[in-house]
């Protein structure tokens, strides 16, 4: 198929369904940088971020033809992602993350918020605050502000209650506000 | 907060509707605490995308792409390695040779002539017990090489169109031990001793 730039993402999976690797060339530049993105996020490698892209990019072809179109194709793509990762670090013997926020307070203290406030722009800072939170927290941040996804879409794609990603949300960001001052307080 | 931090994620990216943001907004006006965190919320969502991140690019579609051929080229990809009819044909074989032998009448060694069968190697050829052998299309020649000399045997004939080859093994050999060994690679597709 010829392909353009109007070409929705749903159009192109049907072309690759058919084994149209034009189409998939086409999936790839468009959605490659935030796969990658998402993945560093996850991984914090950015050889392993590499690797799992191609191994994500692989599943979407082989799966086009299964697209259902029950969510959106980012969504479903991000899912693919997802379990891709979860299978690597079983692989490699990592456990499975569970929610620990029980016992974080349900505020930050307004002198740690002021503080973090301070840093949150230097970007070296935010990526050295990031790195020390555990990788469920950082995603659901990248999953929120970058990508800008609704809690229910982030639910489906990290097979979790709404209501789950709503929590992990917000002890993510009271523990980055942490991070971010300490950064901010030592010298 | 935590009742509101949704909604102050999704004013910092700009997809609150319309009348919620003005009902936040004018709280934010009435509670200072909470205009910061939605400040904290809306400086998180701008460094978080602009941080500068390179991908890939086209070095990552030449490794799919790459991927994506041997995918192609795979034929266990695309057959189940055990292919029912194969060992249907050489029963088939079998028939046919046995039917040949009787139709053309007594073997020439029984009325005294010879026959000529030596390799062009000038090898003797075993005279032991015959088996019939197909493997995998993936198969190498070292993979071939390497199942044949651990049964001490010799490739008498073969390949046929349908790919069976015909083994010979040595006089003192175990037909039922060759064939469990030859069986055991994952490269060998079917094995039938007579």
């Amino acid at each position: 198929m010829a392909v353009s730039e109007q070409d929705t993402d749903e159009r192109l999976l049907h072309a690759m369904a058919g084994g149209d690797m034009e189409a998939m060339t086409a999936f790839y530049r468009r959605h490659e940088t935030r796969l990658y993105r998402y993945l560093l996020a996850k991984l914090n490698d950015s050889f392993a971020a590499a690797d799992l892209l191609n191994e994500v990019m692989l599943e979407v072809w082989r799966s086009a033809a299964r697209f259902a179109g029950r969510a959106k194709v980012t969504t479903w793509m991000f899912g693919i992602a997802h379990n891709k990762v979860m299978s690597f670090w079983r692989k490699q013997g990592r456990r499975e993350f569970t929610e620990l926020d029980d016992n974080l307070p349900d505020d930050t203290p307004g002198a740690d918020l002021e503080q973090a406030l301070s840093v949150v722009k230097d970007g070296e800072v935010l990526r050295a605050c990031m790195r020390t939170l555990s990788e469920p927290h950082r995603e659901v941040l990248h999953l929120v502000f970058f990508e800008e996804l609704d809690y229910s879409e982030i639910g489906r794609i990290l097979k979790v209650p709404e209501g789950t990603v709503k929590s992990r949300v917000y002890h993510a960001k009271i523990l980055l506000k942490k991070q971010l001052a300490n950064a901010m307080r030592s010298p | 907060m935590k009742e509101i931090d949704e909604q102050l994620n999704l004013w910092a990216t700009g997809r609150l509707p319309e009348a919620e943001r003005r009902a936040l907004e004018q709280k934010m006006e009435e509670d200072p605490a909470l205009a910061r965190e939605a400040e904290f919320a809306k400086a998180l969502k701008g460094s978080l995308q602009n941080e500068p991140v390179t991908g890939p690019g086209e070095l990552g579609l030449a490794r799919l792409q790459k991927s994506l051929r041997e995918e192609g080229e795979d034929p266990s990809a695309l057959l189940p390695r055990k292919n029912f009819w194969k060992p249907v044909a050489i029963a088939a074989s079998v028939i046919v040779a046995v039917q040949a032998v009787m139709l053309v009448g007594p073997a020439p060694w029984e009325d005294g002539s010879t026959v000529d069968m030596a390799p062009a190697s000038g090898e003797l050829v075993p005279q032991g017990p015959r088996l019939q052998i197909v493997f995998a299309p993936t198969a190498t020649m070292t993979d071939i090489q390497t199942a044949v000399l651990n049964v001490n045997g010799s490739i008498v004939a073969g390949p046929s169109a349908l790919g069976v080859f015909r083994l010979a093994l040595s006089e003192e050999a175990s037909t039922e031990a060759a064939v469990q060994t030859l069986r055991d690679y994952d490269f060998v597709e079917e094995v039938i001793a007579p």
